[in-house]
């Protein structure tokens, strides 16, 4: 038997459930710019109607409807694109920071350009070869020197560049370390809270989507698992199981967790950037001139020429000495030198000591052999620096009066030295066999390299970034909020409400005729 | 998404979706942009590894023709230089030649062979000169003795004192030219016979004792070192033409190598104007729908 009051009471709950789905719909409306919200939706559903079957029941036909619960109140979202968009993620932060690792060493070679390396490098060799043809000039010498300067310069400013850039990745290193470790104790506690909400049978879905929104931003700097537990916790784990996130407890990167153990994201591609792409890059630096400096090249020396050190020819199975100051006989002779180095040491400076003898070539380059060579530590000979008459551009002396003169006309040290430009030289790489080339061929191979490597990390850049933005697209397709939709779910709801409280109204004049106008008969 | 179910969108989605693609459109058109203001298209090595490795070798190969082309300036007018003085040198053993044909007229009275005998003598020492003279401030016929004369003394010839080590300019990649021609090759060495000072020396002496057969034989050593001289002379002609035909070349290679550069480094600067509007255009066009799309909500149109 139904109540005089049911049907108050059927629009009450009706007046109640759109009066909650009107709050949601606000709740959506104000998150619609909400970072990592995924909209909300009340779900509705016919309440338990009286008169269930049983023994006692009334001979009144049907179920009588009491109206509508509403449910629960749960977001909408697929763990499924959530997996897809993280996975995107950390690809994309992977190659993102190479990219830009790998644009910043372009910038610092400055190629092509009229100011880089091989620029100073040419002009080098040309101050050798205006040298040649005066070879007793002082200007001439001088233009030598300061172009040697200019060289080493370079090489020690392209050096300091790419170390400043080694110093700035090991500082977003630490900063980027520290934005995961702040996530990771985020999920953690958020973890905690969500099991206390749902524990009592509640959806925690704002406290959902905050989780989720950490769990995102950790996924661009580490490469992560996620997997959500019967508690609702979220356990994290890195690719090779170690645990980052277990139930309330957090491992921080560089603590629990070595940097080294991971393999994806952001801070990988910090590490790779630093330990592969940078270090790279100044390793070919360093061998580029220290093969210039050291690097074994093969020269000719003309006949007539007397030198001050002996030097090797003939055959490689059959090398045999010729001794300084023994003039080299007709068609000249090829031999082995070690670098601007060694070729320098053949010759004779303008220079004679107390004796009256002249001078010999001292190392061109400090420190005079490449033992634990660093492009910081190379220096012009402070000697030549002081004084361009240090500088060796003549292969020949004369004696005279039983002392060596050197013949000052004779610039073909100066000229062998500019033909180095062309010369063959002997490279070695850290890893890898011996390059053999000349200078300029070699620095082109290391340019075109980066060329090569950053245009591919750009095309993966761009790859990802599309994939992402598919990813969250087909994301934010599911889970985002519309504003129409939430407009015309408004108005839905509006209209229900409104015609809820119509009900009431009408029960009101229902009961009014019952109440006030019944039992008037003749009155 | 099943097949046939149309997607969801969102205002976030279509925010985003115009952000992206707007950032897209303009990156575009900071590339044309700057392959307008630089006037190259490749500025960095991944614009195009492949053409940057053959830029940068042509720039190479041009700043290093560019100092051949200065060698060969030098080596020109070095070789200028001794053409003028060799040329000198024969006009001298020419007049001597005339004198001693002059002298060896035994009709003539002995001071006309005398006043031949000062003239010749005059001759020595214009010969001397010649064999002493600098080009910038440099001994030519002194090998690469360049800062002392061959002959210090009218009798150094006596004993050879020249260097005969060769002045070489590098003029073409790895083509090292000789410049010089050394006072032996000239004047003759010191043991010649037809040693040029030690001949006007003869020829003067025998003038002035009236030896009609040293005049004769002085004559006749003239005549061989005119040959040489001449010979000398048009070595060095031809080492001038040579220089000439590499002159050429340089030239021809240095107007091709700029011609591959370009072809390698410069924008086409027509496409890239006409890419920079239509990539102007697109950009606008996008600005405009997204500020169509982006607005308007159910809401605008609910009372």
């Amino acid at each position: 038997m139904r109540s005089t009051f049911h049907n108050l009471e059927v629009a009450k709950r009706g007046l109640y459930a759109q009066q909650t789905a009107m709050s949601t719909t606000g709740h959506n409306i104000s998150n619609a710019n909400t970072e990592g919200y995924s909209r909300q939706r009340v779900n509705f559903k016919a309440a338990t109607p009286i008169e269930t079957p049983s023994m006692t029941r009334s001979t009144a036909p049907g179920q009588l409807g009491t109206g509508v619960d509403f449910q629960s109140i749960t977001r909408i979202r697929e763990a499924f694109l959530d997996v897809q968009y993280r996975n995107e993620s950390q690809a994309h932060g992977t190659w993102q920071v190479q990219k830009d690792t790998l644009e910043k060493i372009e910038g610092i070679y400055n190629e092509p350009s009229e100011e880089g390396l091989r620029s100073v490098i040419d002009e080098f060799w040309n101050g050798w070869q205006e040298l040649s043809r005066e070879a007793d000039n002082l200007t001439a010498r001088s233009v030598v020197k300061e172009r040697a300067l200019a060289m080493t310069d370079a090489f020690k400013h392209t050096d300091s560049k790419l170390q400043d850039l080694r110093d700035d990745l090991d500082h977003s290193l630490d900063v980027k370390t520290q934005e995961a470790n702040t996530y990771i104790d985020q999920v953690a506690h958020l973890n905690q809270e969500i099991r206390r909400v749902e524990g009592l049978g509640h959806n925690a879905n704002d406290l959902r989507d905050q989780r989720d929104l950490a769990v995102d931003k950790l996924s661009e700097l580490v490469q992560i698992n996620v997997q959500e537990e019967q508690s609702g916790m979220y356990s994290i784990t890195l690719p090779d199981g170690t645990d980052v996130v277990n139930g309330m407890e957090g491992q921080h990167i560089g603590d629990g967790i070595s940097v080294d153990q991971i393999t994806g994201g952001e801070i990988y591609g910090i590490v790779v950037s630093r330990d592969e792409l940078v270090n790279e890059y100044q390793t070919h630096l360093n061998t580029m001139f220290q093969g210039l400096l050291y690097g074994e090249v093969e020269v000719h020396i003309p006949e007539g020429s007397v030198l001050a050190q002996d030097i090797e020819y003939g055959p490689e199975d059959n090398r045999q000495t010729w001794p300084a100051g023994e003039p080299i006989p007709e068609g000249g002779m090829d031999t082995t030198v070690e670098g601007i180095n060694g070729l320098h040491q053949l010759g004779w400076t303008l220079r004679e000591d107390d004796d009256g003898n002249a001078i010999p070539g001292e190392a061109f380059f400090l420190p005079a052999d490449e033992e634990d060579f660093n492009i910081q530590d190379v220096e012009l000979n402070p000697y030549i620096a002081k004084d361009v008459g240090l500088i060796a551009a003549s292969l020949r002396v004369e004696e005279e009066d039983g002392m060596n003169k050197v013949i000052r006309g004779n610039g073909d040290l100066a000229l062998a030295m500019g033909q180095l430009r062309d010369g063959v030289f002997q490279f070695q790489p850290e890893e890898g066999a011996a390059g053999e080339g000349t200078f300029d061929e070699y620095f082109r191979s290391v340019i075109g390299g980066l060329g090569v490597k950053t245009q591919e990390a750009t095309r993966q850049t761009d790859n990802q970034e599309m994939l992402l933005n598919a990813a969250d697209n087909r994301r934010q397709s599911v889970s985002g909020v519309s504003l129409d939709e939430e407009m015309s779910n408004m108005i839905k709801f509006q209209h229900a409400y409104n015609a809820a409280a119509r009900m009431v109204t009408a029960t009101d004049e229902l009961l009014d005729t019952v109440v006030n106008r019944m039992g008037l008969v003749g009155r | 998404m099943k097949v046939g179910e149309t997607m969801r969108v969102t205002q976030n989605m279509l925010n985003q979706n115009m952000l992206t693609s707007l950032n897209r459109n303009l990156g575009k058109m900071e590339t044309l942009q700057r392959q307008m203001t630089t006037g190259k298209k490749i500025n960095k090595p991944s614009d195009d590894p492949v053409g940057l490795s053959s830029a940068m070798r042509y720039r190479s190969e041009l700043e290093a023709n560019e100092q051949y082309q200065r060698n060969l300036d030098d080596a020109q007018s070095w070789v200028e230089f001794n053409d003028t003085t060799v040329g000198q040198a024969v006009d001298v053993l020419h007049r001597a030649r005339e004198l001693a044909v002059q002298g060896a007229n035994d009709s003539n009275p002995q001071e006309a062979k005398n006043a031949v005998a000062s003239e010749v003598e005059e001759l020595f020492d214009q010969l001397m000169d010649i064999a002493n003279s600098q080009f910038n401030g440099k001994y030519v016929f002194n090998g690469q003795k360049t800062d002392q004369p061959p002959y210090p003394t009218d009798d150094a010839y006596q004993d050879t004192t020249f260097d005969d080590g060769k002045i070489n300019f590098e003029v073409s990649r790895s083509l090292v030219l000789n410049v010089n021609v050394h006072a032996g090759q000239v004047f003759g060495e010191a043991e010649d016979e037809d040693n040029a000072f030690a001949t006007l020396n003869a020829l003067s002496t025998a003038l002035r004792d009236g030896d009609k057969d040293g005049v004769d034989q002085a004559l006749g050593h003239l005549d061989s070192r005119l040959d040489q001289v001449l010979e000398s002379w048009s070595d060095i002609g031809a080492r001038s033409n040579r220089l000439e035909l590499i002159d050429n070349r340089l030239k021809d290679s240095d107007t091709n190598m700029q011609t591959l550069l370009s072809k390698t480094e410069d924008a086409d600067m027509a496409a890239v104007i006409t890419n920079l509007r239509t990539a102007e255009n697109v950009y606008q066009a996008s600005l405009a729908t997204g500020a169509r799309i982006i607005s308007p909500t159910l809401m605008d149109f609910l009372r």
